[in-house]
Formats: structure tokens, sequence, C-alpha cells
């Protein structure tokens, strides 16, 4: 049997299913938006002979096209870049279908499949940043950016650190099961990692504020003491990224260093 | 705690670099020197080594503040005086740790974390006063690649730390005799007087250059370069460095992601 000549639904078992397995179950988000279509994109690449990494490679090279548009202040520029990150993360789920279709997951392959992850996620970060800027000229905007930017790094080394420290999981320390019982704190997080994790659809988060910004002028607001500022819905966008991940990765660090455990976020 | 300041030296500081044949000359000198004096004190308040650290950090936050409107020398001493006071801070609480026979992997892990965000503070706010003067908004995008890469390779490096022994498997550990690769050696090449200069002022040794080239801003005037194609930019040494350490960092790291993917693959291949 040549390769990819089984249909969608067979392939969608071998290469999709086992993904989630001891997750749960595939998040709806991530089954309606970006495996439904992957999968025939996986089979188009299985059929032309396209390796894992070389998918790894198409989806950094759209990345860094579709990023470029965000530097442009104008809404209609940030569509059509978010529309460019759709395909990019297509076919950032498309190596892991073919290296799990062909047997060959590798380390390397996830080593350079999370470098270009993180790498476009801070060049999209600092596009988005001078795009911004380009249309208010304040210097807030780019403090913000700097946070937006640095904090996800932090995010990720505070992560890996507590790893290599050989942490246990907070999951397996208390001893509940994280299939059957979620505490709040743990539904928010997911709520929060839906809009703001790069893996998962941050994409459909920048079409959306890219859309609300098409239609709707920037406001000025005034802050007592302060002064005024103009904002519209991307700059908020920003803003909410960076303080929630800053704030997310504090948390963790505050985690690790009293509990001793890498809590679930 | 009744011990001198010399049997002080003798618990918090002389185990810490016996492995390493003996405390750096600059180390003693500038650190070491002071910072047991701040252990002293903060042993008798009763204040913990991430507390400490805490400290450090906060010390930090207040030099990067006057680093952003250091266009005199009074702001530049204060600023110094903070940041070399967040650097003798970040070896208080080492020694604390020491003392106390509290050091543990979670505070190694605190402390990590507030150095390497301090240093990209301090890159933020050293672009933030070179823009003050310069009112440049290109100084940004090199500042946001001082600060992206060095966190990026961190965790590049993490990653690989993380995954050691499955992505090398036995056979590709590196091994000095292994190092005759070309690229290899032009790397290091390159990175070697910066490797020696940073060993030799210890940790935290970004902050001196960023000191140093904010001094030389202060007394002298902005040069005007006029490039072909890009036409007329203004540009001082703070502006300078941004740019040469920003794609310096940059190259580097390709360099060593790629040697790293010709390791891997390379070897695969054979």
């Amino acid at each position: 049997m040549s390769r990819g000549s089984e249909s969608i639904e067979e392939l969608r078992k071998i290469c999709q299913e086992s993904r989630y397995e001891n997750e749960g179950g595939m998040p709806w988000v991530e089954r309606i938006f970006f495996r439904k279509i992957s999968m025939y994109f996986t089979k188009i690449c299985l059929k032309i002979g396209v390796s894992a990494n070389q998918a790894t490679l198409i989806s950094f090279f759209i990345g860094i096209i579709g990023g470029s548009f965000f530097i442009f202040g104008d809404p209609k520029y940030w569509v059509v870049g978010a529309l460019l990150l759709y395909p990019c993360t297509i076919f950032d789920r498309v190596d892991g279908e073919i290296a799990r279709y062909n047997n060959s997951a590798s380390a390397a392959g996830e080593y350079w499949d999370a470098m270009c992850d993180i790498f476009l996620n801070s060049y999209r970060m600092t596009c988005m940043t001078f795009g911004i800027y380009s249309l208010f000229h304040e210097l807030l905007v780019l403090i913000f950016g700097f946070i937006a930017v640095a904090s996800p790094l932090f995010s990720h080394i505070s992560k890996l650190l507590a790893y290599k420290l050989e942490l246990s999981p907070e999951a397996l320390v208390n001893g509940n099961d994280t299939k059957t019982k979620k505490s709040k704190k743990q539904r928010l997080f997911r709520f929060g990692s839906l809009i703001f994790n790069p893996h998962e659809s941050i994409v459909l988060a920048i079409l959306a504020v890219a859309m609300i910004d098409l239609y709707i002028p920037a406001v000025t607001i005034v802050i007592p003491l302060i002064g005024s500022f103009m904002i519209n819905a991307r700059y908020v966008y920003i803003i909410l990224y960076g303080v929630a991940v800053l704030i997310v990765t504090i948390f963790r660090v505050h985690n690790v260093i009293n509990k001793g455990t890498i809590p679930s976020f | 705690m009744d011990e001198s300041i010399k049997e002080l030296r003798k618990i918090c500081q002389e185990n810490r670099y016996e492995s390493e044949g003996g405390m750096p000359w600059f180390e003693r000198n500038f650190y070491r020197r002071f910072s047991i004096y701040f252990t002293k004190l903060f042993l008798k308040i009763g204040i913990s080594a991430n507390q400490a650290t805490l400290l450090s950090l906060i010390s930090t936050l207040f030099g990067g503040l006057f680093l952003i409107f250091a266009n005199n020398t009074l702001y530049l001493l204060i600023c110094a005086l903070f940041i070399i006071l967040s650097l003798i801070l970040d070896r208080v609480d080492g020694e604390i740790a020491r003392y106390n026979k509290s050091a543990s992997k979670f505070g190694r892990f605190f402390d990590f974390m507030v150095g390497s965000s301090a240093q990209s503070y301090i890159t933020i706010c050293m672009t933030f006063g070179a823009y003050n003067v310069l009112h440049d908004p290109t100084i940004f995008a090199f500042g946001f690649l001082a600060v992206i890469v060095p966190l990026l390779s961190v965790v590049s490096s993490f990653f690989l730390l993380y995954r050691e022994p499955i992505l090398y498997g036995e056979k590709v550990l590196p091994n000095k005799s292994q190092k005759t690769n070309e690229k290899k050696i032009i790397v290091e090449y390159l990175n070697e007087p910066v490797r020696r200069v940073g060993n030799f002022l210890g940790p935290g040794a970004l902050m001196y250059p960023i000191l140093i080239l904010t001094a030389l801003d202060i007394y002298f005037a902005p040069v005007s370069l006029s490039i072909p194609i890009i036409g007329l930019f203004t540009i001082n040494t703070r502006y300078a460095f941004l740019i040469v350490y920003g794609v310096g960092k940059l190259s580097s790291f390709v360099l060593k992601t790629y040697s790293l993917h010709e390791k891997e693959f390379g070897s695969k291949r054979q």
C-alpha cells in the first residue's frame, strides 16, 4: 500500500487520536478549527513525500511572511497577516501528523518544532508592537510590547528550568486525577491558554481583534492623574497578553519556590 | 550569630570556590569583600536567602529607572550605585543560604529567574535611555533583538539540557577531542574574548558595559553617519552597542543551532 492511500478517517486514527490520548481527548477549538483541515494537508504531503521537518520549515516561512504584515498599522494588513498565519498553524500540526504516520517522531524534530514556535511568537509580537506604535506614536506601546515579547520567553524558561530541577507536576503530588476533577483555578488557566497560547488559537484571537479594529475606530480614554491614551482592540490585546503571561509566570515561580511542584498551567 | 567577619568569610565564601580552584580576583576584590558585611547585617535582622534575592531584584528595578533618565552624571552615579548593590546582593543570597545551610534547588531557580529577568530589564531600560537622546524609533528594533535573542538562546539550551540524553544518545555527546569542526572554531574564536571578559567580571557582567556606554554618551555627542541607500542616521555608543550585541548574539545563536543540526542529522546520514 502506497503512502497516504488510506482514507481520511483512517488517517485521523493513525495521526491524530494517539496525540491526545493522555490529555483526555482533543479540545474542541483544536478539533473544529485546526485538526479537521490539517488532515487533508497531511494526506497531500504524504503523497508528495514531504517529510516532517520540511513541513516545519514550510510553517516557519509562512509564519515569517505572515508576521511581517503586522508591522503596518492598517487593520487590513493585520487581517491578511492573520489569514496567512492560519496555514502556518495548520502546517505546525501537519508536521506532527506526518511524524506519527511515518513513525519518525524524534527529539530533534520536537526541538525544531518548539524553537520555531517560540521564535515565530516573538517575531510576531515584535511586529505587532511596531504596527501599533506606527498608529499611536506612544512610548507606552513599546513598554507593553517589551512585556508581551519577553514574558512568554520567561514563561518557557521557568517551565523548562523547573523540569530540569526534576520537580514533579502538581497533579501527581496531590494524587488527584486531572481528567476527573478540575478546580476552578485550572479551568481559568485552561480558558486563558485557549486565548493566549500561541500553539492553540492565537490566530483566531488576532483575526478577531483586527476585525474589530476594521469597523470600530480607536477610542481615547482619560485616566485621572495619569493622562489620556488612545487605545484600540489590538493595543488592548497586546497589553492583556503581556500582562496575563507575566502574571502566570510569576505565579508559577512562586509555586515552584514555595510548594516545590510544577503547577499544571 | 556572633562570628567575626573572618569566620563568616570561611563559612560563607571559601567553600563556594573550592571546586573552581580559588576565588577569582575580580570576584574577591569587588563583590565578596563588601558582600560579607551585608550578609552579617541580614543574618542579624533575619532576612532569608530568597528575600535577599528579592531585594536584589528591587535594587535592579530602581537602577533601571535611573538608567532611562541618565542624561547627567548624578543620575548615572545613582543608577550605578543601585546596579552594583543589586550585583552584591545577588552574592549575599548565596552566602546566607550557605550560612543557614538552607541552599536548595528552589533558591537557585529563583536566583536564576531573577538574574535573567534583570538582564533583559536593564537592556530595555538602556534602549529607552538611548531613545531619550536620539528620538529615533529604529533603536527599538535592535532593542527588541537584544532582548529576544539572549532569552531565546537560554530557552534553546534548556530544551537541549532537558532532553540531552534523548537527543544525543550515548554516542554523540559533545567531546572535547571532536572540536575540530571549522565552523565551531570560528564560533569559539569570535566568542572567546567576550567569554573571557564575561568570566572575569562574573555573573551580571553585562551591567558594566551598559554603565560605561551610558557614561560615554553623557560626555560625547552622537555622531551622524550617512549610509548609501538608507540615508543619514544619528548614532551614539548605546545604539551602536545594541546593534552589535543584538546582531552578534543572533548570529552566534544561529551558528550554534546550525552546528547542532549538523551534529544531529549529519550523524544520521552516515
